[in-house]
């Protein structure tokens, strides 16, 4: 049966080793396909780690967490690994590039690690759909360029890019925009959401600051879906 | 495959980004290794040098005392002979049916310090060290006449002799100037020897007929008074009866008598002897200055263990410059696996080329000063540059550059996305 939801997670309670109290405890969260989702909340509440819980690198103590129907909790450690490869983007606040690679080796990055991701495209493939995303970026002419001589905003551009190719389902944005000034945030999540829209990708997001909310599908508060909390 | 090879690559880059860190940790592995090398070298060309001191000689022969005692004073001038061997039992040996040739010494008097050796034209045909090599000399001719005196090389640079020189031989081998002086019969150096790297370079030689012609008009152990003394231009060689040896080198004519020969001369009944084979004996008292090697090996391990953890250190350092870069591996797929073998990939391949450039540094070291080495210290290399024990040792690094990749390889494997992006590195 397939079902029409890329995110539902149930009863999740997840709780740092040491920590007093947990963390995360979320009795239910769904997020559907192609939703564009904004989730807010402070500094200090839990985003991130929720979004580690949601890719497979943490492991909730209780709960289920399944994207695309599949139990993260229930795989093996190198189940998700290969899962995350297959079908996430991540997308970071800052420092999402390798800084020794070229803007084209690091959005083909991730088809290094995941066969299967690669496995979708053909060699030819990849150079022409790199292309294509580096133009409607506007990377056109940087392909080559190391990424350290590169803007922050043309950096947070690469690394959409490089969430993108080889089509992964499930975008995860982590702030991305908060080192980016004003005008270029909206712009910047105007191009992520023509890419997201043209394949039908889910977009995840977290941040903050709520001045953004309203370009979203849906717009969530961390506090309301979350009852832990660090205190 | 592909896959494999694309990871490889991406180790690579990440490496020479830290070219500095990089260069650190390979060049602390590559000059503990060419320590160890090095120091390894010394010994093994300290044991070379020792044992082989003498070769080709099944044994050596002298009067009866201790086997240590009569090879330190035939190869190693140092103590003295106890007792003589008479003419005539040396005779006796060197015209035994299974031996092939004998080298009298006859020891006992000095110049200024360095040994006088009596001996005969065997010695410059026969004696034989480090194999094969044998006495050469690098000017003139060997001292078969009455006062030739041929000096080892050390003597010669020491003393700034040359061909044509007279020497003054002083009676009873002492340091420095001896009391009595067989002032009245100088000699006059015929030859000066090649640098040999043994003690063979600090002797001057003079013929048998030498030796007796500077004693000739002495009695029991004093110089004769003026009116006794003979000229030494009224003595001709022909005239000379030999008398008394210290020692005998000897060689057999089939390896299979040496044992059958030893016991012989053992139990000789005209004369109490002793016979040994040298190289037993050398192995003997090696075994007996065994610390020496055990300090050096010591040393060595020792430097290893300094440049492994120079190496651990320059990793982890890398590694908290590293912890964005892990991030990233981890949030596009990477497992902690993954990223363990990265870097344990890491740790080796820099192990290797410390290792590999080590032994480069060690060989190119060595052969560059190798003439220097062999004049100046004595210091001679027989056999293979690489021996199978360097081998081992090179094995032995590289395994522990790996293992101790694990170290930071484990460590990084723990860490979280989170741990390596909000940091404001
Ligand atoms: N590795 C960790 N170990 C223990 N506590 C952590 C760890 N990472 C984060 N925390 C704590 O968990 C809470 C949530 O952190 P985080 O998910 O980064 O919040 P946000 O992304 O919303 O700012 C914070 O109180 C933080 O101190
Ligand atoms: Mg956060």
């Amino acid at each position: 049966m397939e079902s029409d939801k890329i995110i539902e997670l149930s009863q999740v309670c997840f709780q740092y080793p040491g920590a007093k109290s947990p963390t995360l405890k979320i009795s239910q969260l769904d997020i559907f396909k192609k939703e564009k989702v904004f989730l807010y909340g402070p500094s200090g509440s839990g985003k991130s780690t929720l979004l580690e819980v949601l890719s497979g690198i943490l492991q909730p103590q209780q709960g289920e967490v399944k994207i695309l129907g599949e139990n993260l909790v229930k795989m093996t450690s190198h189940q998700r690994d290969r899962f995350r490869a297959n079908h996430l983007g991540y997308i970071f606040q800052s420092f999402n590039l390798i800084p020794y690679l070229s803007v084209e080796e690091n959005i083909t990055l991730p088809l290094v690690l995941s066969p299967s991701r690669r496995s979708k495209l053909t060699s030819a493939d990849v150079s022409a759909e790199v292309e294509r995303l580096c133009q409607h970026l506007g990377l056109g002419d940087l392909k080559s360029r190391g990424v350290t001589q590169l803007s922050v905003g043309q950096q947070q551009r690469v690394a959409v890019a490089r969430a993108l190719l080889g089509n992964p389902e499930l975008i995860l944005a982590d702030e991305p925009t908060s080192s980016l000034d004003h005008d270029h945030r909206e712009r910047f999540i105007r191009l992520l959401f023509e890419e997201c829209e043209a394949r039908g990708t889910t977009v995840l997001f977290v941040s903050h600051d709520r001045s953004l909310e309203k370009i979203f599908t849906r717009s969530l508060s961390f506090n309301e879906i979350n009852q832990g909390g660090a205190e | 495959m592909s896959d494999l090879m694309a990871f490889l690559r991406l180790a690579l880059k990440s490496l020479r980004n830290r070219k500095f860190t990089t260069f650190l940790a390979v060049l602390s592995i590559a000059l503990s290794t060419a320590l160890l090398l090095s120091v390894e070298r010394t010994r093994r060309a300290t044991e070379e040098g020792f044992t082989q001191s003498i070769s080709q000689t099944d044994l050596i022969v002298g009067a009866r005392s201790g086997p240590i005692n009569l090879i330190l004073y035939t190869i190693f001038n140092m103590g003295s002979a106890t007792n003589n061997i008479s003419w005539e039992s040396y005779q006796d040996w060197k015209k035994n049916s299974s031996v092939e040739w004998t080298i009298p010494y006859s020891l006992g008097d000095g110049h200024r310090g360095f040994r006088v050796v009596a001996t005969d034209e065997n010695f410059y045909e026969h004696y034989r060290f480090r194999g094969d090599q044998g006495v050469e000399l690098a000017q003139g001719t060997s001292a078969l006449g009455l006062w030739d005196v041929v000096l080892g090389s050390e003597v010669a640079s020491q003393l700034h002799y040359q061909l044509g020189d007279r020497v003054t031989i002083a009676h009873g081998v002492t340091r420095g100037e001896g009391i009595q002086q067989h002032d009245d019969k100088p000699f006059v150096v015929s030859g000066i020897m090649k640098p040999t790297g043994t003690a063979l370079d600090t002797s001057l030689y003079i013929s048998l007929y030498g030796m007796e012609a500077i004693h000739m008009d002495w009695k029991d152990g004093a110089a004769p008074t003026r009116d006794k003394a003979i000229a030494a231009s009224s003595i001709r060689l022909e005239d000379i009866k030999l008398g008394p040896i210290t020692a005998f080198f000897l060689r057999t004519k089939s390896r299979i008598e040496t044992l059958r020969l030893q016991r012989a001369i053992n139990t000789y009944k005209e004369e109490p002897l002793l016979a040994i084979i040298p190289g037993a004996t050398l192995s003997d008292l090696w075994r007996g200055l065994g610390y020496i090697e055990q300090a050096l090996k010591m040393i060595s391990w020792m430097v290893i263990s300094v440049g492994l953890v120079a190496m651990l250190i320059a990793i982890l350092t890398s590694l908290n410059e590293r912890r964005r870069e892990m991030s990233i591996l981890r949030s596009i797929g990477a497992g902690p696996g993954e990223i363990a073998a990265l870097l344990v990939f890491e740790s080796a391949l820099l192990a290797a080329v410390g290792v590999l450039i080590g032994l480069g540094l060690e060989l190119s070291g060595f052969f560059l000063l190798k003439g220097w080495l062999e004049s100046r210290f004595g210091l001679y290399l027989v056999g293979s540059p690489v021996t199978s024990m360097d081998l081992i040792y090179l094995l032995i690094i590289f395994g522990s550059g790996f293992f101790i990749g694990l170290i930071p390889a484990i460590k990084a494997s723990r860490l979280a996305l989170k741990d390596g992006l909000t940091a404001k590195v």
